[in-house]
């Protein structure tokens, strides 16, 4: 990897961590085990490594973000999580903060003919 | 499914204590998810357990993905480098000072504090321990420092490519867990105590400056004839509690035989020492007496002198004793 890729990698990598963190709140507004968890983001096109969402979920946790028990779902116990009520107030905050970026953004990245 | 679990315990090894148990109880409980996807009703064949496992990396960079969100002052990917130094480092410092004590001359008269001496020699190193702490933290602290400064990152991305699921090690047996610094620190005493009593025996004892003379004395506490006569079953004995020790060392874990090969030395080593403790010829007497007579000393640091060696010997015992306990629990388990 060249110098040039690996800075990229690591702004990606920068730029992706935010990111991730909202992803996962949005997808626990119901109650899912880490794997559904890892399939839905899939499917819906984010990309995530096992090894990076378990840590994950275990710090949203000790951040009180979310709530977590075992339960016994078909042959083997499962690790549920689902958003707290704090959790809840900060995808809420987050969201909102997430679609003014946007804005912001699409305004620098994509200067439309007539703004300043 | 053996993989699995090795695999599972392989990353536990590298978990905090506190939340080791449920992690790894999630991890394996989301291996046999995919598992259970992939395979759609039939047997996992090994290929895929293999996979699997590849995808999710070696277990050692995915249990530090547990850790790598905590402030720290050294960081995960210093961490094991920052361990060996100081190991190393703290063990050279008990050597060193070990052997700069051993050649201390304590003056032997009326007023002379041999236990302030043991005491302040314990001291030392503590104090020591503490010097070589802070330089070794300091000094990983400042690499950490320098290097996040420079934006350098000591965490490794990359996934170590020669890893594979095949190199994972078995399972111990037992729940008893491979104590390597015990082992070395085993190794190295029995070194130390092969090469002083074979080579050195000659000079244990008692450097002192008589009172008013110029001279230092010096006197020696055991008798080197009879000595000879026990080290034959000290170099027997030390030589197989290496062997073992090295044996556990490169075979990473303990087996039925191992614990029970140790625990016999242990009791082997006991019964030596309380045969020594308890033979009275063992001590020079005759040098103790003249090296009394030269000098004027009471009856107490006389005592004390004579009984020096024993009480040594008895605390060694003691540590012993201590030791084999946790070695029949050992056995326990393993029978259990």
């Amino acid at each position: 990897m060249t110098e040039l890729e690996n800075t990229i990698d690591k702004l990606n990598q920068e730029l992706r961590r935010g990111t991730i963190v909202i992803s996962v709140l949005s997808q626990l507004k119901e109650m899912q085990y880490g794997y559904s968890l890892v399939q839905s983001l899939n499917a819906n096109g984010l990309r995530l490594e096992q090894n990076t969402l378990y840590p994950l979920l275990r710090r949203l946790e000790s951040q009180n973000l979310l709530e977590s028990h075992w339960g016994v779902d078909g042959s083997r116990p499962r690790r549920y999580y689902k958003l707290s009520d704090e959790g809840f107030q900060s995808l809420e905050i987050l969201t909102k903060e997430w679609n003014e970026m946007v804005v912001v953004m699409d305004r620098f990245l994509n200067p439309k003919e007539g703004d300043a | 499914m053996v993989k699995v679990e090795r695999y599972v315990y392989a990353v536990g090894k590298h978990l905090p204590m506190s939340h080791r148990e449920d992690i790894k109880k999630e991890i394996r409980s989301t291996i046999e998810d995919i598992i259970e996807e992939r395979v759609d009703g039939e047997t996992p064949t090994e290929q895929l357990i293999d996979e699997i496992l590849l995808e999710l990396g070696e277990p050692r960079e995915f249990a530090r993905n547990y850790r790598k969100d905590a402030n720290y002052l050294i960081g995960p990917g210093l961490y094991d480098t920052y361990k060996l130094v100081l190991k190393i480092g703290l063990i050279l410092a008990a050597i060193g000072v070990f052997s700069l004590k051993i050649n201390i001359t304590p003056e032997l008269s009326e007023s002379y504090n041999y236990f302030g001496f043991i005491f302040r020699f314990l001291l030392e190193m503590v104090d020591e321990g503490v010097h070589v702490f802070g330089l070794v933290t300091i000094s990983f602290f400042l690499i950490q420092w320098f290097g996040n400064a420079r934006g350098k990152d000591f965490r490794k991305n990359q996934m170590n490519p020669a890893w594979h699921p095949s190199k994972l090690e078995a399972i111990p047996k037992s729940h008893v867990q491979i104590k390597y610094s015990r082992l070395i620190a085993t190794i190295i005493i029995s070194v130390l105590t092969l090469v002083i009593f074979n080579f050195f025996a000659e000079k244990i004892g008692i450097y002192y400056n008589r009172t008013g003379d110029q001279d230092s004395g010096f006197l020696q506490i055991l008798s080197l004839d009879r000595l000879t006569d026990y080290m034959i079953f000290w170099n027997i004995e030390l030589m197989l509690v290496m062997v073992i020790s090295l044996y556990i060392l490169i075979s990473k874990r303990y087996t039925l035989f191992t614990v029970v090969a140790e625990s016999l030395l242990s009791i082997a080593t006991i019964v030596l020492l309380l045969t020594m403790v308890q033979d009275t010829t063992l001590i020079n007497n005759s040098a103790i007496s003249e090296a009394i007579l030269s000098t004027d000393v009471s009856g107490d640091v006389e005592t004390f002198i004579r009984n020096l060696w024993r009480i040594a010997l008895a605390i060694i015992i003691v540590f012993m004793a201590v030791n084999l306990f946790g070695r029949g629990k050992a056995i326990f388990k393993f029978l259990k």
